[in-house]
């Protein structure tokens, strides 16, 4: 009786590709797309004489974009090597321009690193008690990406070549084969995404191909009889969702025991394949087995000379290192008591934590507790703040954030203190904080703004007074009911007063006020 | 060192490299290539033990430039030199299959 | 030299008119532009190169004409660019009255691989002005124009210099940048410049070098005047003599010339001295490795895809490549094409390339200590034989190949070399030029130049206008 699987052991690597946000290109000097959100203009409006590959062109390497691989290495856990070479990597297809791709082969910029992918619960959802999952990078290089083929181009037949895209640098990360599922895979990526986002490393516009993954995914497989064997390595190509990730991932781990069951093909030399991701059907598809498994025929770049990094460099590039986003969603949740969901908000851009962090620095020196002052700027950020920067996005076109508003951090947390003092209330905090996110109050002092709009909570005796006396002559039946015993009719009352002072009369001061005149104090 | 050269070894390199060799030309390209590659046989002879290859004969290092583009070229360049174009698209017949190599 | 640059460029157009049909030298003039060029430059401020007039090889890129590179894959390519070499000498005031014809992608010794027919030799229609910038040679010697580029992989500037009787020089890898230069083998290749005397050759070396940002192997070095040392005297002038510049392969005429100027720098207090360069007689198989090598990746971009020639009615991808490829280039890229590649592939990489790249160390290792004893420069004969005859050498490619023997050193240790006019030999009742060789040490040129013009000066070969 042929043997069944009785145990499925998933082992999966990963290599992502990663466009770097750089002005212009990595070897070429010709503007590069993947800095803007907007779409280039046409095919072909991005080359020079090297994305053409034109005779006598030469390459020439952007420091930014060697300082970003640095960058996120180093926030990888990477070591960062004293020798990065580039090499050509030889082969033909109408993409590749020079019919090489400058890449690293022997001596990458990045070596091995390590990084903790957030815990999960059952939900696939982060779970910050649950221990991380420590992921090996193996290394990580610097590259250049190729042009992008259009089939059937312009209305017309055959395929068109674009190479706007061809020669942005390209940052290609490998991982050990640590992943045991499509979940984990998934949770490494948004977390790679983050931590690239957040140090400025590329604008990980999903749509935009501005990161890719490709799974190697193989299993042990137990079988029935006692056996382990391992299925040969499955490559998937080109996956640019997360949900593509986790769909191919998923899908070869329940296709790989199948297929072993109805072929016994095992992992060995000459067994591992190459496959596409078919997102309409939700399965992966055999590629063509290309006749001549590719002889990259790698050797040094003759026209690049090698990059040496010594200390002082290697410090340069760390000091612009800045605290990542998984501590600060730990600080945010953990210490200012926070959703996740808030959390992980924020720290979806560095600008707005940034600020919150900013504001919330400002707040303590005032003696302030910290996590008192998190928790309210977070809020003020996340609901007022996203509030007018969706408004403003939706009149411009352009994506806004709580951070572009203008409101800075001493105003917010100024706002927090008058807050905290009683001067000012909570809708109060919401009123000063659009007015100076407007264009007339911007770059103001938060209390004279305040003062300006009439926010400032009114204790004056006097002042409650006239305006109590003229609720109460504006509402004389409410009035009565008061004066009867019924005491919860106040709040009209109560309510009148705050229209007539701008918000600005103190409810509790204005009802004990109030309650007395009626007889009911 | 390897053995001699054979027909199908430049078939092979004749694939990996683009180029059409007829079955008249595969011959006098054998002959050829291995008539350079016996001579070449000498470097065996050299000792070479503890040197490193120089593949770059200058040492300079780190040679870098800013994040500062330069303007594109017109597309109506890239047009005028493409052999086949449509719509700023360059043109060739239609490729099957997903990827190169990358 | 006090013509206007007009006389100069009308001049020059003459020469050309009278003797490039039977030469081939030029696949191009620029009459034209050259003549409205020359009054631009007369009517402006007095530029150092003023009216010079200058041939240009067909593999450096000018936005005038076409760039060929004497292939059908390029016969109609327009490059969008200049060359840096050519703006810095259209900057000092040369004009540029033309391209010039090599051996195809400038892989050859003898220009016999053009596409557009072989160049002739200026002092024997019959015989090989010498390769790759045969064309460039051949145009300084016949007179056709003041100076010429060219370009030098293994000795493609002074080897046909020394079988056309003019200077040849080659400066330090990473002097002249190649930003411009269609490349063939990276690590190797350097612009060169064709004169009829040192002080000419010197000096427009010295425009055309200095920093470039657009090529990153371009060196750092603001040193560029070569003109110092040209008046130097002889005596206290060092130059050492390998074995190998008495190698089997030369052949007697070129060794009694050879043997003629030894004897007559000695005799003007030169300081001749043997050495020894234990790895030199390997350095041609090192060569044979290492610029196909880098010629099957240069040349890969040529691919009927996104310029140049595309073969015509083809059905599929890879018989775009192939039919574009295979009609594009001639017999003998083709063949380094696939040398490079098979040395570069899978289970060959180590034993042929990786090999060659540690010979290559050995080589300029073996410079470096000769020039750290004091040696001013290493003098050999520029090639072993004065030129032979077109189609003479073309059945068997290592025939050709052998012809590099003294120069590709310079190139595999990145080192200037230059070849100067020693001599001539009687060869069957016509006087063929013969050159003597030196090789000086990185970032020498001034020194190399003087130590030439030492040569120039004792053996007066220099400066004759070549007559068939």
């Amino acid at each position: 009786m042929p043997p069944t699987v009785q145990h499925v052991r998933p082992i999966i690597g990963m290599e992502i590709h990663v466009e770097l946000s750089t002005r212009a290109k990595v070897f070429a000097h010709a503007p590069s797309p993947a800095c803007t959100l907007l779409e280039p203009a046409g095919a072909n409006v991005m080359t020079d004489e090297l994305v053409l590959a034109l005779p006598g062109s030469l390459p020439v390497l952007n420091r930014r974009a060697v300082e970003l691989s640095m960058l996120v290495g180093m926030a990888l856990g990477c070591a960062i090597a004293d020798l990065a070479v580039w090499d050509r990597k030889s082969y033909f297809y109408p993409d590749l321009p020079k019919a090489y791709q400058i890449s690293q082969y022997a001596d990458p910029i990045c070596g091995p690193g390590v990084v903790e992918v957030p815990g999960l619960d059952e939900q696939g959802e982060i779970d910050l008690d649950a221990d991380p999952t420590p992921i090996r990078i193996t290394r990580a290089h610097l590259e250049e990406d190729a042009g992008k083929l259009v089939h059937d181009c312009a209305g017309g037949t055959g395929t068109g070549v674009d190479l706007n895209r061809a020669g942005t640098p390209l940052l290609e990360i490998v991982t050990e084969p640590d992943f045991v599922s499509a979940a984990q895979c998934v949770a490494f990526a948004r977390e790679l995404r983050r931590v690239c986002r957040f140090v400025g490393a590329t604008l990980g516009v999903m749509q935009r191909g501005h990161m890719r993954f490709e799974p190697n995914i193989n299993c042990e497989l137990t079988l029935s009889d006692g056996r382990k064997v391992r299925t040969p390595i499955v490559e998937v190509k080109n996956l640019n969702s997360f949900r593509a990730l986790a769909g191919a991932v998923d899908y070869e781990l329940r296709a790989q025991p199948e297929r072993y069951l109805e072929d016994g093909r095992e992992m060995g030399v000459g067994a591992k394949s190459t496959r596409g991701w078919d997102d309409e059907r939700m399965t992966t598809v055999a590629q063509r087995d290309k006749e001549d498994a590719h002889d990259y025929r790698y050797f040094p770049d003759p026209d690049l000379p090698p990059v040496v990094v010594d200390a002082a460099w290697r410090e340069r590039v760390r000091a612009a290192l800045c605290e990542l986003p998984m501590s600060r969603l730990r600080r945010y949740v953990k210490d200012y008591g926070l959703a996740l969901k808030q959390g992980e908000q924020l720290v979806e851009e560095r600008p707005v934590c940034d600020l919150l962090d900013a504001s919330v620095e400002a707040a303590a020196a005032t003696g302030m507790d910290p996590n008192d002052a998190g928790r309210q700027a977070a809020n003020l950020l996340l609901q007022a703040g996203a509030r007018i920067a969706n408004e403003r996005a939706q009149e411009t076109g352009d994506p806004v954030l709580p951070s572009d508003l203008g409101v800075n951090a001493p105003q917010i947390a100024a706002l927090l203190a008058m807050r905290a003092e009683g001067a000012i209330s909570a809708d109060g905090v919401d009123t000063v904080f659009e007015a100076l996110a407007s264009g007339e109050h911007a770059g103001g002092d938060a209390r004279l703004v305040a003062e300006t709009l009439g926010v400032i909570i009114v204790r004056d005796e006097g002042q409650l007074e006239t305006w109590c006396d003229e609720a109460i002559a504006a509402m004389p039946e409410i009035a009565d009911d008061v004066r009867a015993g019924k005491v919860q009719a106040v709040g009209r009352l109560i309510g009148d007063v705050r229209k007539r002072s701008g918000g600005s009369a103190d409810a509790k001061s204005v009802r004990e006020m109030l309650l007395n005149k009626l007889g009911q104090g | 060192m390897p053995d001699e050269l054979s027909i199908e070894d430049v078939r092979k390199v004749a694939k990996l490299a683009r180029l059409a060799v007829s079955d008249a030309d595969a011959e006098r390209y054998r002959a050829e290539l291995a008539a350079v590659l016996g001579y070449v046989e000498r470097l065996g002879e050299v000792d070479v033990a503890g040197v490193e290859p120089m593949a770059h004969v200058a040492d300079s290092i780190n040679v870098l430039r800013d994040d500062e583009p330069r303007i594109a070229y017109d597309p109506a360049v890239v047009e005028k030199l493409a052999p086949d174009a449509e719509g700023g698209f360059i043109r060739v017949p239609r490729v099957l299959g997903e990827g190169g190599g990358a | 030299m006090s013509h206007s640059a007009v006389e100069s460029v009308q001049a020059s157009l003459d020469v050309i008119g009278a003797r490039n049909g039977e030469l081939n030298a030029f696949l191009q003039v620029f009459e034209a532009e050259a003549a409205a060029r020359a009054r631009n430059v007369d009517a402006g401020e007095t530029l150092p190169l003023a009216g010079m007039t200058v041939a240009i090889k067909d593999n450096i890129c000018t936005r005038a004409g076409r760039t060929t590179c004497a292939s059908r894959m390029l016969e109609h390519y327009e490059s969008p660019f200049d060359a840096t070499a050519v703006e810095r000498l259209e900057a000092a005031g040369a004009v540029i009255v033309g391209k010039t014809n090599l051996d195809e992608f400038a892989m050859g010794s003898s220009c016999e691989h053009s596409a557009f027919g072989p160049t002739r030799n200026p002092w024997d229609a019959s015989r090989v002005p010498g390769g790759s910038s045969g064309g460039s040679a051949a145009a300084v010697a016949a007179g056709m124009c003041d100076v010429a580029l060219g370009s030098d992989t293994g000795g493609s500037v002074r080897q046909p210099a020394g079988l056309c009787g003019v200077v040849g020089v080659k400066p330090t890898y990473g002097r002249v940048s190649r930003f411009g230069l269609v490349a063939f083998a990276s690590s190797l290749d350097q612009i060169g410049v064709f004169a009829r005397s040192c002080a000419d050759a010197a000096r427009v070396l010295g425009v055309i070098s200095g920093p470039d940002e657009r090529d990153a192997t371009s060196a750092q070095r603001d040193d560029t005047d070569f003109t110092g040392q040209l008046g130097r005297p002889p005596e206290g002038l060092t130059l050492g003599v390998p074995s190998f510049a008495r190698d089997e392969a030369v052949s007697a005429d070129t060794r009694d010339v050879f043997e003629a100027t030894c004897e007559a720098l000695r005799a003007a207090g030169v300081s001749l001295v043997d050495i020894e360069l234990p790895h030199a007689a390997h350095g041609v198989a090192a060569y044979y490795i290492v610029a196909p090598a880098e010629a099957s990746s240069n040349l890969a971009r040529y691919d009927g895809v996104r310029y140049g020639r595309r073969a015509e009615g083809v059905g599929s991808l890879d018989e775009l490549y192939t039919r574009s490829r295979s009609e594009g280039f001639g017999h003998e890229v083709q063949r380094r094409i696939m040398l490079g590649t098979h040395v570069l592939s899978s289970g060959y990489h180590d034993a042929y390339y990786v090999n060659a790249l540690r010979v290559r160390r050995r080589i300029k290792q073996d410079y470096d200590a000769v020039f750290a004893r004091g040696i001013d420069a290493v003098l050999t004969p520029t090639s072993p034989s004065p030129a032979f005859g077109i189609g003479e050498k073309l059945d068997d490619p290592m025939a050709l190949y052998v012809e590099d023997l003294f120069t590709v050193g310079a190139n595999l240790a990145g080192l200037p070399g230059v070849s100067v006019p020693a001599g001539f030999a009687s060869v069957n009742g016509r006087e063929l030029p013969v050159g003597a060789h030196l090789v000086g040490p990185a970032w020498g040129e001034a020194g190399l130049m003087g130590a030439a013009a030492v040569i120039e000066r004792i053996r007066g070969a220099t400066g004759r206008i070549a007559t068939a």
